[in-house]
């Protein structure tokens, strides 16, 4: 048990040590290190019982989100997995006890601050009673050796650990199986930058209808001439666009296709800097924008604005030190992410199916549990 | 005894701050619970009966027969009778099996969880909106709302330097309550005797001056008298108007409220309200308009961040 633990987690200071530099591959690769290293710890010796195994996946989570707290994709798949925890033990009549976040002193001798209103008051039962607000000493006795409800809760919790593994895998088959329809012959379709969701999006809808794609280079990374490149190399018809002709070519565009980092709770976009641009072209230009995303990056926070989940990086792409010298007091502001709000885009793709911007909402209340949802 | 409940509102609605610190919400739910207390009845039915009746009492005569209640409408009131009765009725539901005395036990143990709530809700509230918080952000507000005067003194106490517009909020001029009360929070570590007029930066403007300044506002704040159905608000008259100004200058509408006030009504344009909200008196309009969730970009209430359309999912299911 010591050496499955030591193994589990020098995968995990591994991994996160490769986040933390960048060097961990695109989001879907680290996205499936990461279930792995959860699937391994929920099938092995490390935990006794539910509450312990929800400490420690939420100790792990931590560090992971530690490494890169924009990485949104990390702390969705350790919250579905909580969700997950919490569902199953509540299904198999398992007991679990979790430790109240402390955040505010004042609050503390409040329990009705921490939790959820209504259910409070209109719940199964008065719930102030029944969440001990300090762990006692019975509830560390409980073993699963000793309970065969044990065996139904690991047993389960494996088999949704796989669904998720699986759903990862085939999350780029599911995505164009969902967006073949969205093709038609003739179509002239905008993405922006280089993603490798759109990419097999292409792949797999060539087969069926014949379209050219206009790629937005995407400046200063451009990361467009990338995607032109794999797109060509394909034998689809490809054309390379200056994100400043963005809004002149809009016209000739039937619709736009992007990926996103993320897809917040309130049905926002998080992307990378200069999508905002081409969705606020398109919505002039009354141009339909489709956002194609795996499930795992629906982000349970909500950003009130453009500054809520942002970070400036280095501004080298724009201003190397060589030119410094004659713009010495210049501030160079290169933004990571846009915010886009959710009034502009038409319609989400996800590897289960579609939805438009006022019901995804409920696909959250599916995946992530209450205490996930609301917390800022 | 239903003039002594009525009594029992309005003497715990002046307890507290009477712009609405104990609030309606919260009155109304010791007036209840008065009620389960002084109640005699010996069959459930009898029980419910009473209930109805009682309410609907209270929700008739609180308007009138309170001066400040005169010119605001009672809503909330309508909205936490709606929300207790569900409550008790699910509570009575689960113990068909038991006394009258246990029940009663048990339905006063729920008015007082309701009354809990009401308290501490408003908190919670402020407890989720601490990322809205920049540098000086220019907030305009309607008239007089406890829950965004709360919110920009949290604001001002954690530091931030704001500017706030408030209308004035005609006929009943809540706007110059909001006003004052804004000039009277102190900021942290200020000896206010030094220099008075720190603190947030607060301007009176006309009602009819909405669109004019709405280029100079980052957000507007609201607070809302109801939530209904489909995720839209009722409140004060000219909150419409605000929402519709925000939406084509593409600045963005919280509303701050609590999850009691939601009405289980689903109006499809402003007449729809006019069974609920009454008309005034001088002029030929209601006390109050509804904003359609269309206008609205975020409803912060004690059950957390949601857009229009996701909060009355959630509440809905209550309320079944």
């Amino acid at each position: 048990m010591a050496t499955a633990r030591k193994g589990g987690m020098d995968l995990l200071s591994e991994l996160t040590s490769n986040i933390k530099r960048d060097r961990a591959g695109g989001s879907k690769a680290t996205a499936q290190k990461i279930t792995k290293i959860f699937a391994d710890v929920i099938a092995s010796d490390m935990w006794l019982n539910a509450t312990e195994l929800m400490k420690l996946i939420k100790q792990m989570g931590a560090k992971l989100i530690a490494a890169d707290p924009m990485a949104f994709y990390i702390g969705n798949i350790v919250k579905r997995i909580a969700h997950i925890i919490r569902m199953q033990s509540n299904n198999c009549n398992v007991p679990l006890y979790e430790e109240k976040p402390k955040e505010n002193e004042e609050n503390l001798d409040n329990p009705l601050m921490e939790m959820d209103s209504l259910n409070f008051l209109i719940g199964e039962e008065n719930k102030l009673d029944e969440i001990p607000l300090v762990k006692t000493a019975s509830s560390m006795n409980d073993t699963r050796a000793k309970d065969p409800a044990y065996r139904d809760f690991k047993s389960n919790l494996e088999e949704s650990l796989l669904e998720i593994q699986t759903d990862i895998e085939e999350a780029y088959g599911a995505i164009s199986f969902h967006c073949r329809e969205q093709f038609q012959d003739n179509d002239t379709v905008l993405t922006i930058g280089y993603s490798s969701t759109v990419l097999e999006l292409f792949k797999d809808a060539k087969e069926k209808s014949d379209f050219t794609v206009v790629v937005a280079e995407n400046s200063p990374e451009n990361s467009g001439k990338t995607m032109q490149k794999r797109l060509s190399s394909l034998g689809i018809k490809t054309i390379l666009l200056a994100d400043t002709s963005i809004f002149s070519y809009m016209s000739k565009i039937n619709k736009v296709i992007i990926s996103t980092r993320a897809i917040m709770a309130d049905g926002g976009l998080i992307t990378d800097a200069g999508v905002e641009l081409a969705v606020l072209a398109a919505d002039y230009h009354t141009v339909p924008v489709i956002v194609v995303s795996a499930l795992y990056k629906l982000t349970p926070l909500y950003p009130f604005d453009n500054t809520t989940y942002n970070k400036i990086v280095s501004p080298k792409t724009v201003l190397n030190s060589k030119e410094c010298k004659f713009g010495e007091k210049v501030d160079v502001i290169v933004a990571k992410y846009d915010y886009i709000e959710p009034e502009y885009i038409s319609l989400y793709i996800t590897n289960v199916g579609c939805h438009t911007p006022h019901y995804i909402y409920r696909e959250f209340a599916e995946y992530y549990s209450k205490e996930e949802l609301h917390k800022v | 005894m239903e003039e002594k409940i009525l009594e029992q509102f309005y003497l715990h609605f002046d307890e507290g701050d009477i712009y609405g610190d104990n609030n309606i919400s919260y009155a109304a739910s010791k007036a209840l619970e008065e009620f389960v207390i002084m109640n005699e009845d010996k069959t459930i039915q009898g029980f419910i009966e009473s209930l109805k009746n009682i309410q609907a009492y209270i929700i008739e005569n609180s308007t009138s027969g309170h001066k400040l209640l005169k010119n605001r409408t009672n809503l909330t009131l309508r909205a936490v009778c709606n929300f207790c009765y569900h409550i008790f009725t699910k509570e009575i539901a689960k113990r068909m099996d038991q006394t009258m005395d246990e029940i009663k036990e048990a339905l006063k143990k729920k008015a007082q969880d309701l009354c809990s709530l009401a308290e501490i809700a408003k908190q919670k509230i402020i407890k989720y909106s601490k990322k809205i918080w920049r540098d000086d952000m220019v907030i305009l507000t309607h008239g007089y709302s406890s829950i965004v005067l709360k919110l920009i003194t949290s604001a001002i106490e954690n530091g931030y330097n704001l500017t706030v517009y408030v209308t004035e909020g005609r006929p009943d001029n809540t706007g110059e309550v909001m006003v004052k009360a804004c000039q009277n929070i102190k900021p942290p570590g200020e000896d206010s005797s030094v220099s008075p007029k720190l603190g947030v930066d607060v301007k009176i403007i006309l009602d009819s001056s909405v669109a004019s300044i709405m280029s100079k506002v980052d957000y507007v704040f609201l607070g809302a008298e109801a939530i209904v159905e489909n995720g839209g608000i009722i409140n004060k008259i000219g909150t419409f108007t605000m929402a519709l100004c925000a939406k084509a200058h593409k600045k963005k509408v919280y509303v701050f409220t609590e999850s009691l006030k939601f009405l289980n009504t689903f109006p499809l344009d402003q007449s729809d309200i006019s069974s609920v909200v009454p008309e005034m008196e001088d002029f030929d309009n209601l006390f109050s308009d509804y904003t359609p969730p269309e206008y609205i970009n975020t409803l912060i209430t004690d059950l957390g961040i949601s857009t229009p359309y996701g909060v009355s999912d959630e509440l809905i299911q209550f309320l079944i």
